[in-house]
């Protein structure tokens, strides 16, 4: 069965919460004074308390709690935030996002270490709170004192617990949520003293609708919690639910008010107040004959009935200025709604599903735009020409819904650096810059682990001890720079360090010893650099918990060469490491160019095309079969037909009547001539990935329909030439 | 789920004897209500057995209260009996225990029988 909405929103949300909380706790060590940021977090960790206690979730209820009650006295001054609070805390976060994973995957319970992890933390967190226990009852005591004189007043009435009035919202089961659940947790944080089922609501058998909620709820309850957290507790569902909330030792008129404003007959909830002890008889009648004086003088005057506060003030009992603050304050609360609800949660699958369709638009306007152009109706250009920019800015905001900040992929890494330099005994800093530059959320998701990988491995192998780095001059504290700018059509991240850079000879040391190359090869630097990226390369002499396995460079290549990405590594020994990843914007559409090799079409990503010349053999830049002479530049180039071995090109490759074209590429640096025989222009490109069959197929990224339906193939340029050179080296 | 009627119904008297099999909860809360309807309208007050129920909840609930409400309004009683723990615990949540009595506990509270 599908996950439950409520409990899929209950993931999406703590989750969430759990990320912010780490980042407060992250800045908190910056600024440890702020105390906007200690709320926050307070605020997150009860959230994700409440929304827990929901759905049942004792284990993460109960260490939350305890969590929470420790951030409450650093809230309340009792206490200050130091390095041990913080890991304390930091540790605590992640034992509540174990527990709630746990919870969402049904419970399985979790392992003997984490149970274990988890009592310690426990234990550790009640040492901040143990002293403050006494404290705790004391001021208890003198509450109850100030309290006690309100309650000999006659107009309070004299009840120790809490009145809640619930009418549930129609939806609500239908949302998966169920008022039981509300009520139980309702349990966990008071005693329930009466409850009363109202059914008033429910229709006629055969009106009712069976999966709507009709029921309501008369609860007192007793309880020392505050009325947040009875709010709290029905976060959930306070948009669809009219609640009523009274605190203990009320005014009576807030009883009337509360009998006044719900649905049912007036003495049908008086009658409940008066069973469950809250009201007695007579107050509620003479409160009650109060109102009904009032409504018959009134009698006259057609509609004109006195709103309840009116009454109030006439019995001298509150004055207008509090009413009026009552009502503002009702009002702030729904504008702050208003504000918060800024950003909107969209799933990921409707959002593919539109940028699928925008495709299909886009294919579809390329082809009306070719037919109108074909049948040369002036007009019909024209319009189709307008049509399809609008298309362009569709499919443009389209895919710019699904762009997200880098930013917080980067933030996450605050954390790792902080552990790590710790548990190394290193001192390093993060510096993270262009944190708004935005890429696809799918391209995010995916490059979160190599990026991961390769952080991990700059702090481990990259940055010396600082006793290493005084001794070299360098300063004690090491600095690791995330960086990341947006370069034609590309996004590119920079991970550096200033570290001691790579060891060359070890590296070659241990390619040697593993067989990738042999003693004469002759390799550039470059070339040296770039072997850590083969399988099973680790030059690390000791292998840490941190990173050092031999199973990592190869892996991160492999995922980023999957994203159509290429990563390159750059090192000056003795001042540093800088991995470079390149990665495509989007996945989804791309600006092409549109050629044509003998019968088939293909497509090559247009940022990549740099300029396209006639191919010429009996000219002078002909140099040799496999290269050319540009403007003085040699561009090596390959034949797109021979190298996909289109039977119809092979056969004709000596018929020099075939006219040829030289399409320059250029990726990330690198120019490389694709040689094919029609150039068609620029053309938008809806990338459908190849199954699953075709995967391994180099050279190919995908495929596009044309707008005459014909497929066309997507050149995928870097592995395109890696290709090519190989099968180069297989004929030489 | 299937609601059915036992023999020892009378239609005469307005007592019926019901059936449940299978769960009460939202996600056949529709069709549960379905089969209620004609049971509801033939008859004033209901003794069900709930042996075979194993969960409910409170699309569940309201569907038992609708007959509490027709057996209200012709002056009858509703009896829940055989309930398992979780029907139990429910009905005690929402304080409907003593007049969704399960007989287990005897004593029922009869209204106007």
């Amino acid at each position: 069965m599908d996950m439950d909405p409520g409990l899929q929103a209950f993931k999406e949300e703590s989750h969430e919460l759990l990320g912010s909380v780490e980042d407060i706790l992250l800045q908190l060590e910056a600024e440890p004074d702020n105390n906007d940021l200690v709320n926050e977090l307070f605020r997150a960790v009860h959230t994700i308390k409440g929304a827990s206690g929901l759905f049942g979730f004792d284990d993460v209820v109960s260490f939350t709690h305890q969590a929470e009650s420790v951030m409450g006295r650093l809230r309340d001054g009792e206490i200050k935030l130091n390095d041990t609070l913080t890991t304390l805390f930091l540790d605590s976060r992640d034992h509540i996002s174990l527990l709630v994973d746990d919870a969402l995957n049904g419970s399985p319970g979790l392992n003997e270490e984490s149970k274990a992890k988890g009592v310690k933390l426990h234990d550790d967190l009640g040492q901040f709170l143990n002293n403050q226990e006494e404290e705790e009852s004391q001021i208890d005591a003198t509450e109850m004192d100030i309290s006690n004189p309100i309650v000999d007043d006659s107009k309070h009435i004299a009840s120790d617990n809490w009145h809640i009035s619930l009418r549930f919202g129609q939806d609500v089961l239908r949302m998966g949520m169920d008022p039981q659940s509300f009520l139980r947790y309702l349990q966990t944080i008071g005693d329930i003293v009466s409850l009363t089922t109202l059914y008033d609501d429910l229709p006629d058998a055969h009106d009712m609708d069976p999966e709507s909620c009709y029921l309501g709820f008369e609860i007192d309850l007793k309880s020392e919690a505050r009325k947040e957290d009875i709010e709290g507790v029905f976060e959930f569902v306070q948009e669809d639910c009219v609640i009523h909330i009274l605190p203990p030792n009320s005014h009576i008129d807030r009883y009337i008010e509360l009998i006044k404003s719900l649905p049912e007959e007036d003495l049908r909830i008086g009658d409940i107040l008066t069973m469950t002890g809250v009201l007695t008889k007579r107050e509620l009648e003479e409160a009650l004959a109060v109102q009904n004086e009032e409504r018959q003088q009134d009698d006259g005057h057609i509609g004109k009935e006195h709103p309840l506060g009116e009454v109030v003030v006439e019995q001298g009992v509150v004055e207008t200025k509090v009413v009026q603050a009552a009502l503002d304050k009702q009002q702030q609360t729904t504008v702050k709604k208003a504000e918060e609800k800024q950003s909107i949660r969209v799933s990921a699958e409707k959002l593919s599903e539109m940028i699928n369709l925008v495709g299909e638009l886009v294919i579809a306007s390329a082809n009306t735009e070719a037919t109108a152009r074909q049948a040369e109706g002036g007009d019909l250009i024209e319009t189709t020409a307008a049509l399809s920019h609008l298309v362009e800015e569709i499919r443009d905001t389209a895919l710019n819904l699904r762009m997200v900040e880098i930013g917080t992929t980067f933030s996450r890494f605050r954390r790792v650096v902080r552990e790590v330099s710790r548990n190394l005994g290193k001192d390093i800093d993060l510096i993270i810059n262009g944190g708004d530059t935005e890429l696809d959320k799918i391209v995010i998701d995916k490059i979160a682990d190599p990026l991961m990988h390769l952080v991990r491995n700059s702090l481990d192998h990259g940055i010396e001890m600082p006793e290493q780095r005084r001794e070299k001059g360098k300063p004690a504290k090491g600095t690791l720079k995330l960086n990341a700018v947006h370069d034609s059509g590309s996004i590119v991240i920079t991970i550096s360090d200033d570290g001691n850079g790579l060891s060359k000879e070890k590296i070659l040391s241990k390619a040697l010893e593993r067989g990738l190359i042999k003693p004469d090869h002759n390799l550039s630097d470059k070339e040296i650099n770039k072997l850590i990226f083969e399988p099973g390369f680790s030059t690390a002499d000791a292998v840490t918990d941190i990173s050092g396995r031999g199973v990592g460079m190869d892996v991160v290549r492999r995922n980023i060469d999957a994203l159509r990405g290429q990563v390159d590594v750059d090192s000056t020994p003795g001042a540093g490491t800088t991995f470079s990843i390149r990665l495509p914007l989007t996945l989804a559409i791309i600006d092409g160019f549109l050629t044509r090799v003998g019968q088939n079409s293909y497509v090559i990503p247009l940022d990549m095309v740099d300029e396209c010349i006639e191919y010429q053999t009996d000219s002078d830049t002909y140099i040799d079969s496999n290269f050319i002479n540009l403007r003085g530049e040699v561009l090596p180039y390959v034949r797109l037909g021979e190298l996909f071995n289109d039977a119809d090109i092979v056969s004709h490759s000596d018929n020099k009547l075939n006219k040829e074209n030289i399409i320059v590429t250029n990726y990330a640096g690198k120019k490389t001539g694709l040689i094919v025989n029609e150039l068609l222009g620029e053309y938008q490109t809806v990338i459908k990935p190849l199954g699953d069959v075709f995967k391994g197929l180099k050279g190919i990224s995908g495929a596009t329909i044309l707008g005459n339906g014909e497929v066309a193939m997507i050149i995928d340029v870097q592995s395109l030439i890696q290709v090519a050179q190989t099968a180069d080296v297989a004929v030489h | 789920m299937n609601i059915t009627k036992l023999k020892g119904s009378n239609k005469r008297s307005g007592r019926c004897l019901l059936k449940i099999d299978g769960d009460l909860t939202i996600y056949n809360a529709a069709e549960s209500h379905e089969s209620l309807l004609a049971f509801v309208d033939d008859f004033k007050g209901f003794e069900v057995d709930m042996t075979s129920v194993n969960e409910i909840d409170t699309a569940g609930i309201q569907l038992l209260l609708q007959l509490k409400r027709k057996a209200a309004q012709e002056e009858q009683s509703i009896q829940l009996s055989g309930c398992n723990e979780q029907v139990c615990d429910l009905l005690d949540l929402y304080q409907l225990q003593d007049w969704l009595a399960p007989t287990a506990t005897s004593n029922n509270t009869t209204e106007g029988v």
